[in-house]
């Protein structure tokens, strides 16, 4: 059997049902699925064709949670597998490995892609409304808006890791850059959008930025692509075992 | 006061830590002296702590290294030096047995001999001394403190002392209508809390911690 272990990276915690995947049975078939917020409630979509790699991996993962299949997973930047797993009473997050994700979904005929392209599939630009589903990993930009960091549970430097209990660490990009022009270059993208306030904003496996904004027009939120992370200038991959 | 030094070099101290909240917050060497800083109806005074042998080479170790400024002293009895910028922090030894301060009126302040004071009654010591801690509505106490760090900083949360109706009591008297807020734990084991009043905010005396706070305070200390 394949070992797994904790993953060193961001564990995407305390995120909207939206932001995450989810493996269910669908007709009688485990499928990637996926909450799509319809404006007036949401619903599930399921992934067209065959993904069934990426479902027997989170499957097995959460078989060794609570003994089911099924349930939450992410996909980061770096398209590493992140499976959440309740253990000891707590959430704790293993990676499955690097995955190759091409999702679509169909929605009212047309289909929806999480790449950073409009209905007609013609590429966004940075402002345009994020339509797509909205699987994401968090990320904050600071306030002041100069900037970017994550918050995630502390892990020993052990092999395999153990999760620190009761820290936290807030790793922040111009800490780990230590460059003032690439933080500025990172920055920029989401700051145009948010401005000095910072706030969330996520970044999904295909490297698109999008954020959720108030309009003011008393339609609650909605989600506006910000373009996309420059790997050049972006926290660094983790390891994966 | 007895105090016992660590040995060179000081190792550096990871564990439960409340930052200065300003110039004149907890225990500072100002002067070659030891002492905190009171807000009475007066204005500011500096209340000096007692000179024992303990006081005397706490004081004599921090001015050889560092002149003087803040000391951290801990409710389990650490003392703590935090370094230029707060980038860092050091264990510099154990206090242990009393610790009295002078007032500015030469009465004595004696942190082992305050079973006078009533939960809810103000505090009549300084009030930004000793180790910040939320108390919860069963009374238990956690902490949290950071650290910096080369990727930005490490935040702990912990909890140190279990459910306690005692404190519990306590606070809803100090803060009436309130059953969980901010707290301190002075020097002694004194949880204090500040209340607003009269437009400012006065320290009031919640109760005392008598059992050991947390089991194993030097799983954070790291030795060089």
């Amino acid at each position: 059997m394949t070992e797994f272990m904790l993953y060193r990276g961001l564990w995407p915690q305390n995120v909207s049902k939206v932001a995450k995947y989810g493996v269910r049975m669908v007709n009688g078939e485990w499928k990637v699925t996926v909450h799509y917020d319809l404006g007036e409630g949401l619903m599930y979509l399921a992934v067209e064709g065959s993904e069934s790699d990426i479902v027997d991996r989170v499957n097995q993962i959460k078989q060794m949670g609570d003994g089911q299949s099924g349930g939450a997973f992410y996909i980061n930047e770096y398209h590493h597998l992140l499976v959440p797993i309740m253990r000891d009473g707590a959430t704790i997050y293993i990676c499955g490995g690097r995955v190759n994700p091409e999702f679509t979904f169909q929605f009212e005929g047309a289909q929806l892609t999480t790449r950073p392209v409009d209905r007609s599939g013609n590429p966004l630009s940075p402002g345009d409304p994020w339509i797509g589903p909205r699987p994401g990993i968090p990320f904050v930009l600071a306030a002041g808006g100069n900037d970017i960091y994550f918050e995630s549970p502390a892990l020993t430097e052990s092999n395999p890791p153990t999760v620190r209990e009761g820290v936290t660490r807030k790793v922040q990009l111009s800490k780990v850059l230590r460059d003032r022009g690439l933080v500025t270059r990172a920055v920029r993208p989401i700051a145009d959008i948010r401005g000095h306030q910072g706030g969330r904003f996520y970044v999904n496996e295909h490297g698109a930025m999008f954020t959720p904004v108030d309009r003011g027009d008393g339609n609650g939120l909605n989600y506006i692509y910000a373009g996309q992370i420059d790997p050049a200038a972006w926290f660094p991959e983790p390891p994966v075992a | 006061m007895i105090f016992q030094p660590e040995t060179l070099p000081f190792p550096r101290w990871y564990g439960p830590y409340s930052p200065a909240r300003g110039s004149n917050s907890g225990f500072r060497i100002r002067g070659g002296v030891l002492g905190a800083t009171v807000v009475s109806d007066e204005g500011l005074e500096f209340w000096t702590a007692r000179q024992t042998q303990g006081v005397c080479d706490l004081v004599r170790l921090v001015q050889t290294h560092w002149q003087g400024g803040r000391v951290v002293l801990l409710p389990n009895g650490f003392v703590v030096k935090p370094l230029p910028n707060d980038t860092e922090r050091v264990l510099i030894g154990r206090a242990s047995d009393a610790l009295a301060l002078t007032t500015n009126s030469c009465s004595v302040f004696d942190f082992s001999n305050l079973r006078h004071l009533t939960p809810g009654s103000l505090w009549p010591g300084p009030g930004t001394i000793g180790l910040e801690c939320t108390i919860r509505v069963d009374g238990s106490l956690t902490s949290q403190w950071y650290r910096p760090t080369e990727y930005g900083q490490e935040q702990t949360q912990e909890l140190l002392v279990g459910p306690n109706p005692a404190l519990a009591e306590g606070f809803k008297r100090a803060r009436s209508g309130l059953n969980a807020g901010r707290v301190r734990v002075t020097v002694g084991g004194h949880v204090i809390t500040n209340r607003e009043g009269d437009g400012d905010w006065r320290p009031y005396y919640v109760g005392r911690v008598l059992e050991p706070m947390s089991d194993n305070w030097e799983r954070w200390i790291e030795r060089r």
